[in-house]
């Protein structure tokens, strides 16, 4: 059924908007390139204040984000738009850019057992307000995650939690109701807010007018749904004195006009660099980039239950047609080639640098390589020898996906197998690949992480729990194994740094391959941009978790 | 009719008529929302959604009543001006609204301000001047503008004002009446670039014919005062074509002013629609298209009622009767 | 101001273009109006003349250019500042045009237009009072008595209203000399001469010099003193109006002349000028009337002959008026003279007859009411007879017309083609056939009912094939043509080719070629100028005797009717109210209306002077 409000012909019209933008703009850039503003132009006022003498205190900073929640709302985001909100609704643990969890607004955390956690709240913090940080607090904060029925983004982080209960004064003890290594992200991901100011504004919490009430470092002065906040220091901080005076965080969601904002020095650093445009930014005078590995793939995705696809040899045959290489180094310009659902960057966490490689290399063997003759062969032995014509789902946001699958597409109408590929709008990408599995049975995602632990990944897309209809979905193949959902249950028990989980992981891993539900195309890279009068320390692809306006520093030149 | 003045009568008449053009189109909308694939509740519940959390808002925004019980109910609200809160950023939507106009309604009344004094008073000098080089280049510059798309007006907008001369913000609305302003300044350019060649073109040639009509030589043969030509005599003539010129076009920069907001990052009602309709965000799309309806209706009634005032031809018909 | 002087122009040129490429639309035009003349600036469609008058008074569109010496009083226009010169229009010269329904502001009120300009004696705008009684008093001045008037908007007024408030608003201020362009002709039949009327009182009681521009020499010499014949962009003879009516000393004036139809005698022919008025840009060298010219000889086309007065006051730009001037007399003297010839008084079979015939309109828009056009109507054209119907616009008589051929259906009565009914009833195929056979219809303005894409041949050609007759499809096409005068090439032309005189042939060519025993003519001629007028009309004599065919000849234009009509039908407003001879109708009209219309034709009243009444054989 078509859409009937046209925001798919919106999107392509948008898309078609942009592409065409940043045509006109590249010949203005290249008309007009030596001419532009200089550096000192580029330090004005507003970053000048920051010298390297003043305990590297900058006066303000304008960041250009990936995302924001359409809300001031704990319930209402997650991975990137926490980036913004964290800084005023502080959780109980900071992940640090050192990728070690310290406590935040607890004072300290114990783990007591496979399935206690216990807390203790720090004493003397107060919010922006003047009234003091309770366990009530904490308790209500915890509380929206945990409700029947709740909708909050995060839910699912705090679906293994059996009770949160106030054990002594101030001291909160965490049951769970089976071990889970990654709850504890959940405690870097969840914003403490004021219960009393919750109450008070009922279902406007966290709206433009109402904002909201937290305890952070930034306290939210202004705000435009998904588009626009502006957070100023807080200056009764109980910790270190934060960094920056006054924070303007920003989506510019058109490309041309976020190019023009970056060069105009309007900006001052840009998280999230679309992978099209990392050249066009680089050139920006006074402007440097850098990048980082990104905890996300590009992957197709099988639904093992659909006709056709069910059959290996038809999945074998199309994964061959996919050249990771090409696509990688082309498409999404300099990503690394995927061999799993996993960055080894981010097994590294858990395992020896060459432990990872062997395993990497056992896993890459068994993925079925880039080769057409092989294809067809499989496709002969399959059950649709002459192969097929399918429907793939693109999303506009993500213009690689797109390109991806175009790519693929023309390799695979030689071997048989052609793409019908249409460009749809958010809610039906999402509806179709991951809520209701509505595809033919074939689907191309970019799919992140939103937590930091190894096993994410892993665990979402390829665990009975998460498949539908009883889970999320998210396990999009509707893998169900029984041996992997026990090494799963396994890791679990295991504490979130032992080592031991490594081995188990990468066994799951190549158990899957085998039944090669997911097709991994490549890891991409997140960039980030920063005028050169800034130095960004330990930019990671889990920033949004950092306290991330206190590792930019006024750079001594 | 109750009505004598036939204009009190056409006006009852074309209010009865708006307000039963906007009860069907709100209907429509109201039903294409509701039949449309997927709902808000992923919205609202993100990515990792359980099917029995979007089962509970589901219920709780009562999304799987009957649509009559549903349409009943919005209209029970909507007569009392209570549109609700959005279902993804929690606003009231009329608040919403309101702060997305104080974005818009500049934009666009901006813009319609500044293309009505520019179209028609540079599409009066260059009817004048027909032929010359003055008129060459008015229609030159014009239709340069408009045929170029909004955004690339935009981009080199921004790119001359913005980025090398450094005299405009690039992006965003500001805050505050003066920032606000300084923030709007290049988007009501873009838009009236894009709008003022059809008021130009209109004008001029309206005013060139006019301008050939018999009286205006009679006029000028009695030796009356050039601003009474140019005022009663050729505008006012001209003025019927121009104004429903300027509703086609007021409507237009409706249209055009959702993709300047999206252009330039501006936070207004159209990017609110657009963000309201990708995200499902029922009853900021019932608000908005319901605003926008009653928009059209009133300036196709303003259009109408300004036609009334300047030609008395039209003002006698409806009362009819003449053989 | 010195107003004693009057206006002289001298050597007035009328250019469109720039130079090198540059057509001349009017040149070397002089003439003089003293304070309190009437003078008449007579000519056909594109002479000229209405630019030369806007060219006085510098309001030439962008496109033209004037030159030349315009003085007017003390006053030389051209060395004047633009400023001053306007200030002298409306207050000294002033202008009426030809359409009163074009020529005053549509949205403005009537009074607001009157007053615009007046001022009081410190130069300020008058007050609202003022004004109110100002415009009433203006009004009544050009005979409009209802002071509702002056709350009045343009469209709501009859044409003869709008052309009296046209000229309230251009006599507003006083000038002392009123052009005025073509002020009749736009009207209907019975208010040119009121208008006419209106202009001669108020030039007398205003003391007011008047310039009238007309195609017409019967308005000419029924209102003006002088009158400057214009041919071409130039003035061909000036003279003193009874001297020019009664010896003209050029032969256009003279083919002028005899061209226009007498309303009061019918004569044995018309005589008509050959060919058609040169368009500017296609004039000849020479003498501008040389190849229309019977008398033209090789010394003509050679140059532009001077305008010479040959008599006091009557000047002529014919280079052989010498030699040819007894002849020009001679002629003129022979048609005043020729013998009236009485209509055949026969009684012939009848071939179409309407009686009772009823037709009502249905209602425009909501408020509307229904118009009723025709209303017991009774109208019968006999075989080979010719029938007249008069009557105003609005009076139901093209509506008539097109009943009896089929176009419009009456809503009641009895309408009989040929023995056929074809009223109140569905007609077989055969009987419209039949119908069709019978009568054609020809229409006022040919260039609008021919096909501008096709040529000559292939409409007429189409016409035929309609009657059923494929065969020999060239030589019918050439017989039709030459029949109505043209030659056989003229089937390749389209109508943009050809001139107004040429197209109504085609026209009457294609009605021609089903073979019908009656043609419906609806006016003609009336957008003809008058010496093609005199071609067609001698055509259409001509035909009805070679062929025996019946005319019903609708027009407004009784001069036109004496001369090819036998009987003739007054209509007015849907009703017939006199019928008979024509020259019985004509001469001795029983109907109050019929009385009025024939009262307002001009110089209907006074006889044709000739040489011997102004004592100058």
């Amino acid at each position: 059924m078509p859409t009937l409000f046209g925001s798919n012909g919106w999107t392509r019209l948008r898309r078609f908007v942009q592409l065409a933008g940043v045509a006109v703009l590249a010949v203005l850039v290249a008309a007009c390139g030596g001419s532009s503003r200089s550096a000192d132009q580029n330090t004005d006022a507003k970053s000048s204040g920051g010298s390297p003498a003043s305990g590297q205190s900058i006066d303000e900073l304008t960041v250009v984000v990936p995302v924001m929640s359409d809300a001031l709302d704990t319930t209402k985001a997650s991975v990137g738009s926490l980036g913004t909100l964290l800084l005023g609704l502080e959780p109980l643990m900071r992940y640090g850019p050192d990728q070690e969890l310290t406590p935040n607004l607890a004072e300290s955390f114990e783990q007591d057992g496979a399935t206690t956690y216990r807390l203790k709240l720090r004493g003397g913090v107060k919010f922006w307000d003047g009234s003091p940080l309770t366990t009530d607090d904490v308790l209500a904060s915890i509380a929206v995650h945990r409700t029947k029925g709740t909708a909050s983004f995060i839910a699912g982080q705090w679906a293994d939690v059996k009770s949160v209960r106030e054990t002594a004064p101030d001291e909160l003890t965490i049951r769970l109701s089976r071990p889970n290594p990654q709850f504890v992200y959940a405690l870097a991901q969840t914003g403490i807010f004021s219960k009393a100011f919750a109450a008070k504004h009922g279902d406007q919490l966290g709206s433009p007018r109402v904002l909201t009430m937290g305890t952070g470092p930034y306290r939210f002065e202004s705000f435009t749904p998904s588009s626009k906040a502006v957070l100023v220091r807080n200056e009764d901080y109980w910790g270190e004195r934060p960094r920056v005076g006054r924070i303007e965080t920003r989506v510019i969601a058109d490309d041309s006009n976020r190019l023009l904002a970056l060069q105009s020095g309007d900006v001052d650093a840009i998280i999230g660099i679309p992978l099209s445009q990392t050249k066009t930014f680089s050139r920006i005078p006074d402007f440097k980039v850098s990048d980082t590995v990104d905890y996300s793939v590009y992957k197709f995705n099988f639904e093992l239950d659909k006709k056709g696809w069910d059959d290996i040899h038809l999945r074998r045959a199309f994964a061959h047609t996919v050249d990771r290489k090409a696509l990688a180094g082309g498409v999404l310009g300099g990503a690394a080639p995927a061999t799993t659902l996993v960055p080894p960057s981010i097994m590294e966490g858990l395992l020896p640098k060459d432990e990872v490689a062997a395993a990497y290399e056992q896993l890459g063997s068994t993925l079925p390589a880039f080769d057409l003759k092989r294809a067809k062969a499989e496709l002969a032995q399959s059950r649709t020898p002459k192969g097929l014509k399918t429907t793939l789902l693109v999303a506009g946001s993500d213009p690689n996906l797109s390109a991806l699958a175009q790519t693929v597409a023309q390799n695979a109408k030689k071997v048989g197998i052609e793409l019908d590929i249409k460009q749809v709008d958010d809610n039906t990408y999402f509806n179709a690949v991951y809520f209701k599995h509505t595809t033919d049975g074939l689907s191309i995602d970019n799919y992140g992480s939103d937590g930091p632990d190894p096993v994410n990944i892993p665990n979402n897309a390829l665990n009975s729990a998460t498949a539908l209809p009883g889970g999320s979905g998210i396990n999009i193949a509707d893998f169900r194994d029984r041996g992997i959902d026990e090494l799963f249950a396994r890791g679990a028990r295991l504490e979130a740094d032992d080592p031991a989980r490594g081995p188990l992981i990468i066994e799951a891993l190549k158990r899957s391959a085998a039944e090669l539900p997911y097709v991994p195309i490549a890891y991409p890279r997140l960039y980030m941009g920063l005028k050169k009068d800034y130095a960004y320390d330990g930019f990671s692809t889990f920033w949004w978790l950092n306290r991330w306006p206190d590792q930019i520093a006024a750079s001594a030149s | 009719m109750t009505f004598r003045h036939p204009v009190l009568q056409f006006t009852a008449r074309r209010l009865l008529a708006a307000a039963l053009v906007v009860l069907a189109v709100s209907a429509l909308t109201f039903s294409f929302i509701h039949l449309a694939p997927g709902g808000p509740e992923q919205t609202i519940a993100g990515r990792f959604a359980t099917p029995e959390q979007l089962e509970g808002i589901r219920d709780s925004y009562g999304l799987d009543d009957p649509l009559p019980a549903q349409y009943a109910d919005y209209l029970v609200h909507a007569v009392r001006l209570d549109f609700g809160n959005s279902i993804s950023t929690r606003e009231p939507v009329v608040t919403a609204m309101q702060d997305r106009l104080g974005v818009t309604a500049p934009l666009i009344l901006g813009s319609f301000v500044l293309i009505c004094i520019l179209g028609t008073g540079l599409g009066t000098l260059a009817a004048y001047r027909k032929g010359s080089g003055l008129d060459r280049f008015l229609v030159g510059v014009a239709v340069t503008g408009a045929s170029a798309p909004a955004f690339a007006t935009a981009i080199i907008l921004v790119f001359v004002f913005g980025v090398q001369l450094g005299w405009f913000p690039t992006f965003g609305d500001g805050e505050g009446l003066a920032d606000r302003a300084r923030h709007l300044v290049l988007p009501v350019i873009a838009l009236t670039l894009v709008g003022v060649a059809s008021m130009l073109k209109i004008t001029r040639a309206r005013v060139a014919q006019v301008l050939q009509e018999d009286h205006v030589t009679f006029a000028r043969a009695r030796g009356l005062r050039p601003s009474y030509i140019v005022g009663r005599s050729v505008l006012r003539n001209a003025g019927i074509q121009v104004v429903t010129q300027s509703g086609v076009i007021l409507l237009a920069l409706v249209a055009g002013g959702v993709l300047v907001e999206v252009t330039f990052g501006l936070n207004g009602v159209g990017a609110l629609f657009i963000k309201a309709i990708e995200a499902r965000d029922i009853p900021v799309i019932q608000a908005v298209s319901l605003l926008i309806t009653l928009f059209i209706v009133l300036v196709n009634l303003a259009v109408d009622l300004l036609y009334f005032a300047l030609d008395p031809r039209v003002r006698a018909q409806p009362a009819g009767a003449r053989a | 101001m010195d107003i004693t002087g009057g206006l002289h122009v001298r050597g007035l040129n009328v250019t469109a273009g720039e130079p090198p490429a540059a057509v001349a639309i009017a040149s070397g035009i002089t003439f003089d109006v003293r304070p309190g003349e009437a003078i008449a600036i007579v000519g056909e469609s594109g002479s000229g003349k209405s630019l030369t008058a806007k060219a006085v008074l510098d309001l030439l569109p962008g496109n033209l250019r004037a030159g030349g010496e315009i003085v007017y009083g003390d006053h030389d226009l051209g060395q004047l500042p633009a400023r001053e010169r306007r200030r002298l229009l409306g207050r000294e010269l002033a202008l009426v045009m030809q359409d009163p329904f074009t020529m005053l502001n549509p949205v403005e009120r009537v009074g607001a237009q009157i007053t615009e300009p007046l001022e009081d004696e410190h130069g300020r705008r008058l007050d609202r009072a003022r004004r109110r009684q100002e415009a009433e008093q203006r009004l009544r001045e050009v005979g409009i008595t209802d002071p509702a008037v002056v709350e009045r908007y343009p469209f709501e007024l009859s044409g003869g209203m709008r052309q009296r408030v046209g000229i309230a608003c251009a006599i507003a201020q006083r000038p002392h000399l009123l052009i005025a362009d073509e002020p009749t002709t736009a009207l209907d039949v019975t208010t040119p001469h009121e208008i006419l009327e209106l202009l001669g009182g108020l030039r007398r009681t205003r003391d007011m010099a008047l310039v009238l521009i007309t195609h017409d020499l019967r308005v000419a010499f029924s209102v003006c003193d002088r009158v400057y014949v214009m041919y071409a962009g130039s003035v061909v003879e000036a003279a003193p109006a009874g001297e020019l009516s009664a010896a003209p000393r050029h032969p256009y004036s003279l083919g002028l002349l005899l061209a226009d139809p007498p309303v009061d005698r019918r004569v044995e022919r018309l005589v008509g000028i050959l060919g058609s008025v040169p368009v500017p840009g296609g004039r000849p060298t020479g003498c501008p009337f040389a190849p229309r010219c019977t008398f033209a000889q090789p010394a003509c086309v050679s140059a532009l002959p001077e305008l010479v007065e040959i008599a006091p006051g009557h000047a002529t730009r014919c280079r052989r008026i010498d030699e040819i001037g007894d002849e020009l007399a001679r002629r003129r003297r022979e048609q005043a003279a020729s013998a009236v010839i009485a209509p055949a008084d026969v009684a012939p079979a009848p071939l179409v007859a309407a009686s009772g015939v009823r037709k009502v309109f249905a209602a425009r828009g909501r408020h509307g009411l229904p118009t009723v056009a025709l209303d017991g109507v009774d109208v019968h054209v006999g075989e080979g007879e010719s029938v007249g119907l008069v009557g105003e616009s609005g009076s139901g008589k093209t509506t008539l017309g097109r009943i009896f051929v089929g176009l419009e259906h009456a809503s009641a009565g009895s309408v009989a083609i040929d023995g056929v009914e074809v009223a109140g009833r569905r007609l077989t195929r055969a009987d419209r056939e039949a119908v069709r056979r019978t009568v054609q219809m020809a229409f006022q303005d040919p260039y609008s009912s021919l096909n501008p894409a096709r040529t000559v041949g292939a409409t007429i050609a189409e016409a035929v094939r309609l009657a059923g007759n494929d065969a020999d499809l060239e030589r019918k096409v050439t017989a039709l043509l030459e029949r109505v005068g043209l030659p056989a090439h003229y089937a390749r032309r389209r109508p943009a080719e050809l001139s107004g005189g040429e197209r109504q042939r085609v026209a009457i060519a294609r009605s021609l070629a089903r073979g019908p025993r009656l043609v419906v003519c609806d006016e003609v001629v009336s957008a003809l100028d008058v010496s093609v007028q005199a071609q067609i009309l001698n055509l259409l004599r001509d035909l009805r005797e070679e062929l025996g065919l019946a005319y019903l000849f609708i027009t407004h234009d009784l001069a036109v009717v004496r001369q090819v009509t036998d009987r003739v039908y007054v209509l007015c407003r849907g009703e017939v109210v006199e019928e008979g001879p024509t020259a019985r109708v004509l001469d001795d009209p029983l109907h109050e209306y019929t009385q009025r219309l024939v009262a307002s034709v001009p110089g209907a009243t006074e006889p044709v002077p000739l040489l011997e009444d102004l004592g100058l054989t």
